[in-house]
């Protein structure tokens, strides 16, 4: 047997951390979660496909935010929700300001004619942050957080610069919020793109 | 007063048909997309990202692609759905990219003969990739939508389940939804209403490969909303998957993933299947199905080590490691596995629904102004599917469907509150032990419905689905909680039922072996059943099924 601990929290009970008893064996500490909640299916989480992908069942895992189907579990692993964010019960937090955030964003699709569509610079950079699949845990790693999203909305924001079909509208009122970031720069992804590039060239672009 | 929402057309699902369809209804009506997960996630935005375009080549031409995918679907496919798909598949790079989905290019920035991909079953090469899989291509999509959203065109309700469709009189007129993150119900009049739900991969969990929401919702509301489906028997297993632990059901690769000189063999490492690598998903998957299943063979390995010793092996494994397509060995077994130094264990896999629901050319129903498109529709793929088709079928149905609906006139008025009290009362009570009777009916469809069927088993899985139907007793589930994912599981397991019966149901009226569908009690294709396609639907609340065919 393997000890699972799980932080709980609902509205109307507030917050626990209860431990589930694991049958012993290899597995991923999605998986462990996974039965944790056939044992009490009052136990709130999300997930998707169970392998690197879908972005869904992100957690904070003995204290660093982690894919849960990435990480291997361990007796004893605490899970909690991930940091920085509103939680809505258990391991589930509020995923809303993804599209709130998108349909704020200002932008409008170029229209590209025959010859430009022919002859298409894509920057090695767009490439590497096409990898976000907002799995969100990068918000999570952030130890000075303001609750603007950091550093999630930064790649949303040169995603729009670096996209060849976007032209992308006035930004600069996200300068005061990049500039916090600027000296920091302890944030990462666990996906691997480079949040520091990231924050580095939009700072550029914004100059 | 219940929640009750009115808008022009309702889209239920938030992959790339249901994301479709909204931007292209958006063009001319204001439209409601309602989806169980946030939207994006699901099958489209775990996929390879991968889209079957024409005239790049003057070889690949409509009628090229036509000719293929109906050779694939073993010519039991819907041929006006085929043809519509071959049309528009030389516009799908610029439609997708001037929605801000980019494509890979050559050295020039242009999209050339260079790029393009052979996927198994295509005579030619005519795929093109993403930048980023289906990562990037839901992205951007949400992207795009986001801005329809800015625009006041398009609203969205996430986290939400359908849980009827409403029809009166033959007319569709909207639908009931239960609120996940709020534990409430709500009501949708509608226009028109579009289903783009994707698939049932959940029904056979583990061995898929498939999110945990493909639990084949949109196949059971149409179902009971009075529209047909048809070949259901047509599920396409995938040969290579990881077939223990954790990663059960995960992906490895198609038949070429074997490379020229990769082997099959036993626990003890003899040799049981040679020259693997050309045969198509199905081929593959029947002999791997035989092998386990009825020859009763524990585990078995792919040997892949021999092609480092030739010179055609050794470029495959340089092919594949530079397409990423290795990395999840290294994830799930660990280096030496991702080196092609040892021997892979692993298991077939589900994959894709070829079957669906019955549209015509214009995304349309039986059921007038209710509308089908994606995964969920049938008739695209006939007995099998070529790579890089769905996602294709996605753009080009979701666009058209999107269009159609939007030319529906008037809401046609019901009674949205009281429709919703009546639903209430059914769940304020619920369903306990239901991840018991899941299970079970999972465990059920692998063994009985799975790779290898014959008539006794099937007949067999039809009774255990009724008698596990029955035990859904009412229970103690309350529905007003925050993130009620027991009420919203209640829901997922009866649409499951459904969709379970509707395949095995037809699976056991198709009495041969074609395509995806392999029978060992008839092993052959067999003349009568030529063109002939298998449609079920619903009479007082059973599943019944006929034969009739496209063709006539």
């Amino acid at each position: 047997m393997a000890i699972l601990k799980i932080r709980r929290y609902s509205r109307s009970d507030g917050e626990w951390i209860q431990e589930f008893d694991i049958p012993d064996g290899d597995m991923t500490v999605l998986h462990a979660i996974q039965i944790a909640g056939e044992m009490d299916d009052t136990l709130a989480y999300t997930q998707g496909c169970r392998y690197r992908y879908c972005g869904l069942c992100s957690v904070m895992i003995n204290d660093r935010p982690r894919p849960a189907c990435l990480t291997r579990f361990t007796d004893s692993t605490l899970v909690e929700p991930l940091k920085n964010l509103d939680v809505i019960r258990d391991l589930v937090v509020d995923r809303g300001f993804i599209l709130q955030f998108l349909s704020g964003l200002d932008f409008s699709v170029n229209e590209l004619d025959l010859d430009e569509f022919k002859r298409l610079k894509i920057p090695d950079e767009l490439f590497m942050i096409s990898r976000c699949n907002d799995c969100l845990c990068c918000i999570s790693t952030c130890n000075n957080y303001k609750g603007a999203h950091e550093p999630w909305r930064f790649v949303k924001l040169l995603n729009l610069h670096l996209n060849p079909f976007y032209h992308p509208g006035d930004i600069r009122e996200e300068r005061e919020i990049l500039h916090r970031c600027e000296d920091c720069m302890k944030c990462y992804c666990v996906h691997g793109i480079n949040l520091g590039k990231v924050i580095r060239m939009l700072s550029e672009i914004m100059r | 007063m219940k929640g009750v929402h009115e808008t022009d057309v309702l889209i239920i699902g938030g992959g790339s048909a249901g994301l479709m369809s909204a931007l292209s209804a958006s063009r001319f009506s204001k439209c409601l997309v309602v989806s169980k997960e946030p939207i994006g996630i699901g099958n489209t935005k775990i996929s390879a990202g991968l889209f079957c375009v024409s005239d790049i080549t003057e070889e690949n031409s409509p009628e090229s692609i036509f000719k293929d995918i109906l050779k694939g679907g073993d010519d039991i496919n819907n041929p006006e759905l085929v043809r519509t798909i071959s049309e528009m598949a030389g516009e799908i790079a610029v439609k997708m990219e001037s929605h801000g989905v980019v494509f890979k290019r050559d050295e020039n920035g242009a999209i050339t003969k260079k790029i393009l991909m052979r996927l198994s079953g295509h005579s030619l090469a005519r795929s093109i990739a993403t930048i980023y899989k289906g990562i990037s291509l839901t992205g951007s999509l949400k992207l795009a939508l986001a801005e329809k959203v800015r625009n006041g065109r398009i609203r969205i309700i996430e986290n939400s389940i359908a849980v009827k469709i409403i029809v009166d009189n033959g007319v569709c007129r909207g639908a009931i939804f239960f609120d996940i993150e709020r534990g409430e119900f709500f009501g949708v009049k509608s226009k028109a209403t579009i289903l783009a739900t994707g698939g049932a991969g959940a029904l056979y969990y583990p061995h898929t490969d498939n999110v945990l929401s493909a639990t084949g919702d949109g196949f059971s509301l149409a179902l009971r909303a009075g529209a047909s489906l048809i070949d259901m028997e047509q599920t396409q297993f995938i040969p290579f998957a990881v077939s223990e632990g954790s990663y059960t059901g995960i992906f490895l690769g198609e038949p070429s993933f074997a490379g020229p000189e990769g082997v099959i063999v036993d626990d003890s490492g003899d040799i049981v299947l040679r020259n693997v690598w050309m045969l198509t998903r199905a081929e593959l998957s029947r002999k791997i199905g035989e092998l386990l299943y009825t020859q009763k063979l524990d585990r078995l390995f792919l040997d892949p080590r021999k092609n480092l010793e030739t010179e055609e092996g050794r470029r495959v494994y340089e092919n594949l490691k530079k397409a990423g397509l290795l990395d999840v060995l290294g994830d799930v077994y660990g280096k030496e596995a991702m080196q092609w130094k040892e021997p892979i264990n692993f298991a077939p896999t589900f994959h894709y629904q070829c079957g669906g629901i019955r549209i015509n050319r214009y995304g349309e129903t039986d059921i007038k102004n209710l509308f089908a498109c994606g995964e969920v529709q049938g008739g695209t793929h006939g007995a099998n599917r070529l790579g890089s088709v769905s996602l294709t079928e996605t753009i080009v149905f979701g666009w058209i469907a999107g269009e159609r609906a939007s030319g529906v006139e008037k809401i046609h008025e019901w009674d949205a509150e009281k429709e919703i009290s009546v639903i209430e009362s059914r769940f304020s009570k619920g369903s306990s032990g239901k991840n018991e009777i899941r299970k079970k009916l999972q465990k059920t469809m692998w063994e009985l419905c799975g790779v290898v069927r014959d008539g006794k088993g099937l007949k067999k899985c039809l009774e255990i689905i009724k008698a596990l139907r029955s035990r859904m007793e009412p229970g103690s589930l309350s529905p007003e909680m925050e993130w009620n994912s027991a009420v919203r599981e209640s829901i997922e397991l009866s649409f499951m039922f459904d969709t379970a019966e509707a395949i095995a149901l037809s699976a056991l009226i198709r009495e041969e072996t074609r395509g995806c569908h392999y029978r060992k009690d008839f092993p052959e294709k067999r003349d009568e059943w030529d063109r002939k396609n298998v449609r079920v639907y619903m009479e007082n609340g059973s599943v019944k099924g006929d034969v009739f065919s496209w063709r006539s």
